[in-house]
């Protein structure tokens, strides 16, 4: 049943919220002229590293924890993994500092800036948890080295990094999901907002 | 990649950076340098392929 006056509830909420992006706003064909630079490329880069390093994840997870000691093939995912890992860190730095000296909290777009700092942040335990699943002498050795840290803050009684399978399930599952969807958000709420102009000029501009 | 294998030692001990209390390994350092260098080159070069100003209006042609 329909009304003209729409009920506050958040079924109305959420339809009003899809409706204000429709397909061709959230794929515009063109940007902005100031769009056209390269600092406004990594971005991108970062969703298509992020994209290689959750495909190379799901390779190494589907197989098993170790495998990857044990086969060429498996030498060649886990450095996939790593390398896209690589570069995902560096291309959000990049885009962070970009960003950052841009002042692109500007024009309504702080919440745009805060999903893009916290998926960071949250990016970092991700790798982290990443050492620690390694299932090697390494993994072992930062493991012990770290439990001391994480008791020293007191959260080892709930995070226990010497504890495989929950670290394995923080790295593969719960941090993964709270990046991927900051990170949905982040883009939705950059098309939402717009792209940050650069900063004026001396002149003025 | 065994070119560049046997180019860098990748089995020996690691090359460590140090400045007072600030130390860094030699690979970090130049993963650092390298962001730096391609931080200024995306700020400075000119992105190819648009000399000319892409006008959001143009695109709208049906009507």
């Amino acid at each position: 049943m329909s009304s003209g006056a729409e009920r506050p509830t958040w079924t109305s909420h959420l339809r009003r919220q899809v409706a204000s992006m429709p397909p061709e706003k959230l794929l515009p064909d063109t940007q902005p002229v100031y769009v056209a630079s390269w600092i406004y490329v990594f971005g991108a880069l970062t969703i298509g590293a992020f994209i290689v390093v959750l495909l190379s994840g799901a390779v190494i997870a589907m197989a098993g924890p170790s495998w990857w000691h044990h086969s060429s093939f498996g030498h060649f995912i886990n450095s996939t993994h790593l390398w896209s890992t690589e570069f995902f860190f560096a291309f959000m730095v990049i885009h962070l500092w970009g960003k950052f000296f841009m002042a692109a909290w500007r024009g309504r777009r702080r919440l745009t800036w805060v999903t893009g700092a916290v998926a960071f942040l949250i990016s970092i335990p991700i790798a982290f948890t990443g050492y620690l699943s390694q299932q090697n002498f390494d993994s072992q050795w930062i493991g012990g080295q770290a439990k001391d840290g994480i008791n020293a803050t007191g959260a080892g009684a709930f995070f226990n990094v010497l504890n495989f399978g929950q670290m394995l399930l923080w790295h593969a599952v719960l941090l993964p999901l709270f990046v991927g969807l900051l990170i949905a958000g982040h883009v939705i709420l950059v098309r939402r907002r717009g792209v940050v102009p650069p900063l004026p000029g001396k002149g003025g501009a | 990649m065994a070119l560049l294998a046997a180019l860098i030692n990748l089995d020996g001990r690691p090359h460590y950076v140090q400045s007072g209390w600030f130390q860094i390994s030699l690979a970090n350092l130049i993963v650092v340098l390298v962001m730096i260098a391609v931080f200024a080159l995306a700020v400075t070069l000119k992105f190819p392929g648009h000399e000319e100003p892409v006008a959001q209006e143009e695109v709208a042609g049906d009507e």
